[in-house]
């Protein structure tokens, strides 16, 4: 899986079975009210199953300054 | 997660509605949060003359776009802040989002002005950098609607970037920011009025927004904010927020509507800026004596 990290970095991640939104923040350990993810282009709920094949954006929502 | 309205398949999970939407549903939410903002706070009508501060960012476009949706009359103004390629790309937003929507935007090159960029004026003065940045643009958005006929300054300010805001007064007991914190800034001698419609979503829906609009925004931060001691509230307040939806939002409206009036409202005394006119505590504004400053600096 395509990966684009909130710090705007590419990572090519290997799913073996699809997995949920919900587990692969947990898993980066990213907290879900810090960002919206868009699978494919389409905004995703927590729910959303991911295939190895998908790109996902984990798109910072916090601004700072 | 089935769209709490419709039952479609939602888009979106907002947890401290304990509700899901889909795209059509989450817009009407959003302007509906927006509409509520705006006649509970009565921040503005349908016949005043509207500037949307806009720096590229996903919230003062969402501002901008909701605005427009909703019928309201709103002008852009963009303030090129003349920090490198940064500038450069979000005033490339403001544009492309403007030409698109047909709106007004209107510019202005802060270096050409002053002659100075923001990390130049920081670094002569040696101010942090933010601080002066927050200076020089009320000094612009000011001065540009009180020559333009706008009776409001509108912010992309969210309900996130106000927590933090009251999180951050609340920590170092600053009583008389405390006292004035709200969504609107009435006009004051030398200064136009300031509203946040935004004040009752947070960054996440405003993102969210962007993207079922379709607004391509500048998702990079600002390379001078970096460290800025506000993305750590936000960051505290997030965690709370994931542990038990709907802090963030008690926190601030609880406190808009019952604890502020613990605070004492004192409105500091300002008259005109014996340089500028604009409104001051003192006999010359901060924007007024950054500028001297830096001239100063700068022959030396």
């Amino acid at each position: 899986m395509n990966l684009l990290l909130p710090n705007r970095k590419n990572r090519e991640i290997e799913l073996k079975k699809p997995c949920s939104v919900w587990k692969l923040l947990r898993d980066l350990e990213i907290n879900p009210e810090t960002v919206i993810v868009i699978v494919n282009g389409a905004l995703a709920t927590p729910d959303v199953m991911i295939n190895d094949s998908d790109y996902v954006e984990i798109r910072p929502a916090v601004s700072g300054g | 997660m089935k769209c709490v309205t419709c039952g479609e398949p939602a888009i979106i999970d907002i947890k401290r509605h304990n509700a899901g939407f889909c795209a059509h549903h989450f817009i009407e939410h959003v302007h509906r949060q927006v509409e509520r903002a705006i006649s509970s706070f009565r921040l503005f009508s349908e016949n005043d003359r509207l500037l949307v501060a806009v720096s590229g960012g996903k919230d003062s476009l969402a501002l901008w776009d909701i605005l427009n949706s909703l019928g309201y009359n709103a002008e852009g103004l963009y303030l090129h802040l003349g920090i490198g390629g940064y500038s450069d790309r979000s005033q490339q937003k403001a544009e492309a989002f403007a030409t698109r929507e047909k709106l007004t935007l209107h510019c202005i090159d802060v270096q050409k002005e002053t002659g100075f960029s923001i990390p130049g004026l920081a670094h002569r003065v040696r101010f942090e950098p933010c601080s002066v940045c927050g200076t020089v643009k009320r000094y612009f958005m000011n001065r540009f609607a009180a020559t333009h006929g706008f009776d409001l300054i509108l912010t992309g300010h969210n309900l996130d970037d106000e927590a933090a805001t009251l999180l951050g007064n609340l920590l170092h007991w600053q009583m008389g920011y405390l006292g004035r914190q709200s969504p609107l800034l009435p006009q004051k001698t030398g200064l136009s009025g300031k509203a946040k419609p935004l004040v009752r979503l947070t960054e996440r829906e405003t993102a969210a927004y962007t993207v079922v609009r379709g607004i391509d925004y500048i998702i990079e931060d600002c390379p001078l904010s970096k460290g800025a001691t506000s993305i750590g509230y936000k960051e505290a307040l997030n965690m709370l927020e994931n542990l038990s939806p709907g802090t963030k939002h008690h926190f601030l409206l609880g406190f808009l509507k019952r604890g502020k009036a613990l605070f004492p409202g004192d409105t500091p005394q300002l008259s005109p800026c014996k340089n500028c006119g604009q409104g001051t505590t003192g006999e010359i504004c901060s924007f007024c004596r950054i500028i001297e400053k830096a001239a100063r600096n700068d022959s030396d």
